[in-house]
């Protein structure tokens, strides 16, 4: 008996997050699409602060660079993509591998990409949502301090966890699909993913005692 | 010489085009990359590369001749020649070419882009002194590039297969045939033949491609520092490339050629990311 006001409070509860669920859904993709736009600007911001700075010793900008990638992309979901159907037929210790190989080779490869983008003006000129509700295109007009404006597009996803980029499309050539054409064809000639693995793990170490 | 270059252009087409058609793209639910679905003949039909085999010897073979000859030769002309000269000589090839894109622009019915294309032939060959100054850009009329490849593709052809071409790099059926008709097209070819000069055209292409690759040298050094696989990548970059040189750098969300905003980063309906593997 003692439950009753209690079920009726969340009886009411329910009715009332129903009333308002059927008011917003316009409104909240808007907002949706509004805060990818946001998520895409406020962390272009942050690499342009934390990494074009030459003083910042290169290790330094390195984990920074890390912590922002871990921090801003679906690393697992690109991952996954990437190697397409190779995916499945490794084992779950090639899985982890590969991701934690493909992190390294990102981090090695764009950290040091920052340099000479101080002043650098990111512009959202249009956010799309894509059939897959739950993700936008977003596009920027990067306009860096010398040189010409070009456009990129990010690919964003809001997952439980916020939003993720699972894209970036540069003058039209997808990261994602270029990694994935080049390394589906290393695992063909190189002996499965643990093939491709090892060569990444080589990529890394010569990048590292070449720096 | 550039009429045997046509030739053996012409030749390959159209050997190719038979093995074009024999293995026309599959289909793929109108999705130039299909999904991660499927059994082994999947790579085959997203790099759309069933000449791989061949293709990677000739590939192997412009590198070779890329690191002997026209590296070197890039840099050096980059060394010694100031950058307002090598900025002219561009100028000048562009607005040589400026025929041949007028004519795709409007076989393509981009009547605005014909239109700049004419004006920019009209101003830079007068008072741009022949071409070697670009003084259009400066008044709103900016250098675009358009072929007969690009022409085909908007007229709905396919790519046919992906082709790398000796000396002259990556290419398809169907943009390895535009470059055939792209020479028919321009007056140039006609008063070369006429004059016996022809070589001066064989020229005009070297130059183009010294002037290109001189551009291009840190970019191609780092991608190929950066590969696993440089032909795989190098032909991943070239089709993109190309796919948004033909819709001319607007996104292909819709129509004929759906493009990168449909690829499928497989999440189901939950969110989850689909996971089937066998652990």
């Amino acid at each position: 008996m003692r439950a009753a006001p209690q079920g009726s409070a969340r009886l009411a509860a329910v009715a009332l997050s129903l009333m308002l669920l059927a008011a917003v859904p316009d409104a909240a993709v808007a907002s949706s699409a509004e805060q990818a736009g946001r998520f895409i600007a406020e962390m272009t911001e942050t690499a342009i602060e934390g990494l074009t700075d030459n003083a910042v010793p290169a290790a330094e900008r390195e984990s920074r660079f890390r912590n922002l990638f871990r921090a801003h992309f679906d690393i697992p979901a690109i991952g996954r993509f990437v190697l397409a159907r190779y995916w499945r037929t490794a084992d779950a210790a090639e899985q982890k591998d590969f991701i934690a190989v493909f992190e390294d080779v990102m981090v090695r490869r764009f950290a040091p990409q920052f340099t000479g983008y101080a002043g650098t003006r990111l512009e959202v000129t249009k956010v799309q949502p894509l059939d897959d509700s739950r993700q936008f295109m977003v596009s920027t007009r990067i306009d860096p301090p010398d040189g010409k404006p070009f456009t990129v597009d990010w690919r964003v996803r809001e997952g439980d966890e916020g939003y993720r980029v699972l894209d970036v499309i540069g003058e039209g050539v997808s990261m994602a699909l270029t990694l994935r054409s080049e390394y589906t064809s290393v695992i063909k000639s190189a002996g499965g993913v643990s093939g491709l693995i090892e060569q990444l793990r080589r990529q890394v170490e010569s990048a590292a005692s070449g720096a | 010489m550039l009429s045997g270059l046509r030739h053996l252009l012409a030749v390959l087409a159209i050997a190719l085009l038979a093995t074009g058609c024999a293995t026309s793209q599959p289909d793929t639910g109108g999705e130039p990359w299909p999904s991660a679905e499927g059994d082994g003949a999947y790579e085959a039909e997203y790099d759309n590369d069933p000449l791989e085999l061949p293709n990677r010897f000739i590939f192997a073979f412009n590198e070779m001749l890329d690191f002997a000859v026209f590296r070197p030769v890039a840099v050096t002309y980059r060394f010694l020649v100031p950058e307002p000269v090598r900025d002219s000589v561009r100028n000048f090839l562009r607005n040589l070419s400026a025929p041949v894109i007028l004519a795709n622009d409007l076989l393509q019915g981009e009547l605005d882009r014909a239109e700049a294309t004419a004006t920019r032939f009209a101003i830079n060959s007068t008072a741009g002194l022949l071409g070697l100054f670009d003084v259009a850009e400066g008044m709103g009329y900016e250098y675009h590039d358009e072929d007969f490849g690009q022409t085909l593709a908007v007229y709905g052809m396919g790519e046919g297969v992906y082709l790398v071409l000796p000396v002259l790099g990556p290419s398809s059926i169907r943009d390895g045939v535009g470059l055939v008709v792209d020479s028919y097209l321009d007056p140039l070819t006609y008063v070369a033949d006429n004059n016996d000069a022809e070589d001066w055209m064989l020229v005009r292409r070297a130059v183009a491609g010294i002037d290109f690759r001189a551009r291009n040298i840190e970019t191609l050094d780092d991608l190929k520092r950066d590969s696993i696989d440089f032909y795989a990548r190098i032909r991943s970059l070239y089709r993109q490339t190309r796919a948004n040189e033909i819709n001319n750098g607007a996104p292909a969300t819709d129509g004929p050629t759906p493009g990168l905003y449909s690829l499928d980063f497989e999440f189901d309906a939950e969110g989850d990311q689909v996971d089937t593997s066998a652990n």
